[in-house]
């Protein structure tokens, strides 16, 4: 899922234990946990299930994943990946990781018999970890504010190369002190790239964690909207999920949801629609919000994003994301959004210049 | 000499193309089949919209529709923009004052909403292609009509039969069953299209009510059968522009107009095609990364001459 892979590849090479990762999520990743995954399932169920089973083809027994009653059925992807393996007879054991000190240790535990040999963990990893997340959210929020600042063809593909050469570096980073510093050395860099735009709109990303961080789910959105002149925001990061649920810091978007959705009713609906208002509200010309097809607390919010669309005055767009890899529609109607927002803008330019 | 723009729009039914005078009128428009081949479509389009103009002088073209990047590879086009920005501009430009803009094509159904000449939100259907052009294509051919006759045909009907319009699949089965219970076919056609209507209007809106002047453009505006649908459950008369089937076409000439004005660039044209030379696009994995991102090469007489969906400059197909 988007840089926590990097993170948890840099996490188990701090440990010292043996894996597999990390591959990229390709078609042919989706292809295979659609075979195997229920079909009603969501997509990034399927995903996730998919980049186990090309795991265990490069050699991988044991899954590690998240455990825990989970925001919505997330909070049983662990069991039933297990009871997917066992029923087509792959022998591979899943190991859920619950969100809390005793859970991690507890999965320490397990690794380390699985792998027969002594990991080295230690309590200072996980605020280390932390700190990661939160560098690497900082410099991915970097990258697309310059690449949105970028027209020069020859310039924007001097960056792409330099940024395709930092990712993998960061992808085979030994240690997580060691990702730190290449996501804060990147973001220093980027002052080396010549910026000759200022975008004229800004807009926020809103959905489910999954599809919001992951690049494969949302086909880049980021760096797509970047390059069709628009700066942008997504209201899930992995920094500002621990911030939340491990640091119990209380964010913004929880009051701007009370108004619209009160209840919880699972996933990451009320994040959506909280962000989706707070921004609206405030300095953002529009709000895409993904949807992955049949995921239910998403269906929610996004019933309810009309609402907070003609409250503020600000066009909300819902763009569904699913196995589907044809992506013309996609382009079409993330193109039209940004275009209309810049068209609106000339328009008030021109009238202001004009006078009236 | 004669200044004249042209737009390009490449849908998955149709193909249309509009030579347009530095005053915005339609000077020339052609409206051809698509038929599953973008390319020879486009050579033929171009060759015929330019065949006997000697005297004219293309000042900037632009593309649109789903097969806009192919058509811009193919012709050397200054502008490629989407369909919603094209057919708003085209809608605005032939009813200053309009405020929403229905618009059915080949696969994608759109509702534009515009606000003092600029569109200011807009929403297109989302996974499922039950009401767009290719889906009443494809009921009329089953029924063994021309899908021309089902607006005619549909309003002849005194008792619409109840069909369900939310999704193809069960839009069909209803039909079917209906069929097989003996209703009449002009009861069943008119049944669809009361059915299409409202699940437009229900997916679509999304709480909106549409603000008058309604047009209704693209294809299937031609279905009269839809028209009395829309205005049944609109209460509103919808306008219905003089060059409806090609408003895709023209917003792509006035966008290339717009954008001529601006840069004063020369066009990027490449003028009339050799009718004899072999266009053929491949799809291939790129070998570049371990993304392995599909691209679509497209080739002139067995030579490269662009791709489609490439992501980076490590693109090696």
């Amino acid at each position: 899922m988007g840089n926590l892979t990097t993170i948890l590849c840099a996490f188990m090479r701090n440990i010292g234990g043996q894996f597999v990762g990390p591959l990229p999520t390709t078609e042919h990743t989706a292809a295979l946990g659609v075979k195997y995954a229920p079909q009603d399932a969501c997509m990034p169920m399927k995903i996730v299930l998919g980049n186990f089973l090309e795991a265990y083809a490069h050699g991988a027994d044991t899954a590690l994943f998240f455990g825990g009653k989970g925001p919505c059925c997330f909070g049983y992807f662990a069991e039933t990946f297990q009871l997917i393996f066992r029923k087509n007879g792959i022998p591979m054991r899943v190991i859920a990781l619950e969100n809390n000190a005793q859970g991690v240790r507890e999965a320490m535990q397990l690794l380390t018999a699985v792998g027969k040999k002594s990991l080295r963990y230690d309590a200072s990893l996980l605020p280390l970890g932390i700190k990661c997340a939160d560098m690497l959210d900082r410099y991915e929020q970097a990258v697309y504010d310059k690449q949105a600042e970028i027209t020069d063809p020859a310039e924007k593909s001097k960056l792409r190369i330099f940024l395709s050469e930092l990712e993998q570096k960061m992808k085979a980073a030994v240690s997580l002190r060691a990702l730190y510093v290449l996501a804060k050395q990147g973001i220093a860099a980027l002052s080396d790239f010549q910026s000759d735009t200022v975008p004229q709109i800004r807009i926020g990303v809103v959905g489910d964690i999954y599809s919001v961080i992951d690049p494969f789910m949302n086909k880049n959105i980021q760096s797509v909207l970047a390059d069709m002149g628009a700066y942008t925001q997504r209201s899930m990061s992995i920094s500002g999920w621990l911030d939340d649920k491990v640091k119990r810091r209380r964010q913004s978007w929880r009051q701007a949801a009370d108004e619209f959705l009160p209840s919880r009713v699972g996933g990451f609906a009320r994040e959506t629609v909280g962000n989706a208002a707070r921004w609206a509200n405030g300095g953002f010309d529009g709000i895409i919000e993904i949807y992955p097809l049949n995921c239910m607390p998403e269906s929610v919010a996004r019933n309810i994003l009309p609402k907070v669309s003609a409250t503020y005055g600000k066009p909300i767009l819902s763009v569904v994301v699913d196995e589907m890899s044809g992506e013309a529609g996609y382009l079409t109607r993330l193109e039209a959004f940004t275009q209309m927002m810049i068209r609106k803008k000339d328009a008030q330019l021109e009238r202001a210049i004009s006078g009236h | 000499m004669n200044e004249l723009y042209l737009g390009i729009d490449v849908g998955s039914i149709s193909t249309d193309l509009v030579l347009m005078e530095p005053d915005r009128t339609i000077y020339k428009k052609i409206y051809l089949r698509t038929h599953g081949d973008p390319i020879s479509a486009v050579a033929a389009g171009i060759n015929r919209i330019l065949d006997g103009e000697r005297d004219i002088k293309i000042a900037a073209v632009g593309t649109t529709g789903s097969g806009r990047n192919i058509a811009a590879h193919m012709v050397g086009a200054d502008v490629v923009k989407n369909e919603i920005t094209a057919h708003g501009v085209a809608a605005v430009q032939a009813v200053p004052d309009v405020r929403t803009v229905l618009e059915i094509g080949g696969q994608d159904s759109k509702i534009i909403f515009i606000e003092n000449g600029i569109i200011v939100d807009f929403n297109m259907n989302t996974v499922c292609a039950a009401g767009t052009g290719s889906f009443l294509d494809r009921q009329a051919g089953r029924l063994g009509i021309g899908v021309e006759s089902i607006g005619e045909l549909a309003l002849t009907s005194k008792n619409p039969c109840a069909i369900a319009g939310r999704c193809a699949v069960f839009a069909e089965s209803d039909m079917i069953h209906k069929q097989q219970e003996g209703s009449s076919r002009e009861d069943i056609l008119a049944g669809l299209c009361n059915a299409l209507v409202r699940s437009y209007l229900n997916n679509l809106c999304a709480g909106k009510r549409p603000a008058a002047p309604v047009m209704f453009q693209g294809g299937v505006a031609a279905n009269r059968g839809i028209v009395h649908a829309f205005e049944n459950e609109l209460q509103e008369t919808l306008i219905i522009p003089e060059y409806f089937d090609v408003m895709g076409a023209w917003g792509a000439a006035i966008l290339a107009q717009e954008q001529h004005k601006k840069t004063g660039a020369c066009s990027a044209f490449k003028g009339c095609f050799d009718i004899s030379g072999e266009w053929r696009s491949q799809n291939k994995i790129c070998g570049g990364c371990a993304n392995r991102c599909s691209v679509s090469v497209i080739y002139l007489n067995n030579s490269k001459i662009g791709r489609i969906g490439n992501k980076c400059e490590n693109t090696r197909v």
